[in-house]
């Protein structure tokens, strides 16, 4: 029997999106739809999130018009999908620092927040870089971290320091360092609560955008199932690559084990739906007795 | 450019030297016409970066101080960087001209970049702010607070004065508009 269920949940999205964002060298190829995901652990009466999304106060309408982000809801309204409010969320995994993962710590009174210290340490630095490198602090809200600093004073922010297994029983979080971000996670579930599991799932976080960065094709190359790294890399291609391999290793090379949070194309692979707001809600598996929410 | 010392650049390594910026193509693209506005914005959008990365910094700090991830040689090189930025910030601030329609706004970052200042100041005794309970630490928890909300007062993404530099952030890279696919 499952331990969990999973979910993703769309929360915004962008609907036409220059795919050379998403996989690394794919200049002029067209656009592609880009959820704003995060993913839900569930299981009984105690939930888990892996990253928390934006908070649309302060610069969600500038994002809306810049980059067409549209539709975006509050986590309350969100997590409401599947039954759950964010009260109800006990732990939230943070895969990296970005204002898309980390930036609406505040609605989720009650999680304790796990970030790599390596994340924190290495963002700190380079803002002591002078402006002209500024391009390395992209994505990065300094109020975040202000809210990180509540975080810690309010003891519900963990900070690790590389792996750590069994986080809670059958979740193990891994680290990609110096890949898409300085410590960049991602978060296994073993569903059968294994150690040796044959029931694993991988929450890419961003080292995994969409489909094409775990089975891609190269033209030039002539072939058609390689992994290809998301557009974003503050650390290096070769590090998105190992860690895919990582992941997918994991699932035993069953690659719809892994799951990107950046990806429309999840809605042909696993029960969906979309909400009234023409937002996805996604059902990865379902733990135990556990009802579909789709 | 000096040797780097494991992840940390040396305190007289040239990297530390903020050049002067100014982007007034950008600004004309942007929309604005007055020729002092652009003159201004162009000499103001790095000291508000500078004034956002030393409030990111000392907040780290504290954060590294609570994780206890802060080891001493790099919260040394640390506060001697948010010094240098600041003292920089602070007198560059003072040696542009201010039209009159920018007059607060220049007001308040010259606030803000002294209220930096004092914090930083507070963060040299660093032992009275590891107690995560400490009312010193609150204190400075709280001013800081008060600082980003000044920045979000005077941001103005569409001229690149921001909060959060979006240009090449996870997933934000800019897509296709209907402007652009007209």
């Amino acid at each position: 029997m499952s331990l969990y269920s999973i979910y993703v949940l769309e929360y915004g999205f962008v609907p036409e999106y220059h795919k050379s964002g998403v996989v690394y060298g794919a200049h002029n190829q067209g656009y592609v739809k880009l959820p704003y995901c995060y993913a839900v652990i569930k299981g009984d009466n105690w939930a888990a999130m892996v990253d928390v999304g934006y908070n649309d106060r302060d610069y969600g309408r500038y994002l809306g018009d810049l980059f067409d982000v549209r539709n975006w809801r509050p986590p309350h309204d969100v997590l409401a999908e599947i039954g759950l409010t964010p009260e109800d969320i006990k732990a939230v995994f943070i895969t990296h620092a970005h204002f898309d993962h980390f930036g609406n710590v505040e609605a989720f009174p009650n999680a304790t927040f796990y970030i790599q210290k390596k994340e924190l340490q290495e963002w700190v630095w380079a803002m002591s870089l002078p402006d002209r490198m500024r391009w390395i602090l992209s994505g990065i809200d300094t109020g975040d971290i202000l809210r990180g600093v509540q975080l810690a004073r309010d003891k519900r922010l963990v900070v690790l320091d590389g792996p750590m297994e069994n986080v809670v029983p059958g979740i193990d979080l891994h680290v990609a360092y110096d890949s898409h971000t300085f410590a960049c996670m991602w978060v296994t579930v073993r569903n059968d609560g294994q150690a040796e599991s044959g029931d694993v799932w991988v929450l890419a976080g961003d080292l995994v955008y969409q489909f094409d960065n775990l089975q891609g094709a190269s033209e030039q190359l002539k072939i058609d199932d390689l992994y290809l790294p998301v557009g974003l890399a503050t650390g290096s291609q070769f590090n998105l690559i190992m860690a895919t391999e990582a992941m997918m290793k994991q699932v035993g090379y069953e690659a719809r084990r892994v799951i990107p949070v950046h990806e429309a194309r999840l809605e042909h692979t696993f029960p969906s739906r979309l909400t009234k707001h023409d937002l996805r809600v996604s059902e990865i598996c379902l733990g135990g007795d556990a009802t579909s929410a789709v | 450019m000096s040797r780097r010392e494991g992840a940390i650049h040396d305190p007289a390594c040239s990297i530390w030297d903020v050049p002067a910026d100014s982007q007034p193509e950008a600004l004309l693209a942007a929309g604005v016409r007055d020729e002092d506005m652009v003159a201004y914005l162009s000499a103001v959008r790095p000291l508000y970066d500078a004034l956002k990365r030393c409030l990111g910094q000392m907040g780290g700090v504290l954060l590294l101080l609570q994780a206890r991830g802060l080891e001493r040689g790099r919260g040394d090189v640390l506060m001697t960087s948010i010094r240098t930025q600041l003292d920089e910030a602070g007198e560059r601030l003072r040696c542009f001209p201010v039209p009159p329609k920018a007059g607060r706004h220049h007001a308040m970052l010259t606030g803000l970049a002294k209220a930096l200042c004092e914090i930083r100041g507070r963060l040299e005794r660093t032992v009275d702010l590891i107690d995560p309970s400490s009312v010193a630490l609150g204190a400075v928890v709280d001013a800081l607070f008060g600082i980003h909300r000044g920045l979000l007062a005077t941001a103005d993404p569409g001229v690149g004065l921001s909060p959060v530099d979006f240009t090449a952030a996870c997933c934000t890279c800019r897509p296709r508009t209907k402007a652009h696919a007209a």
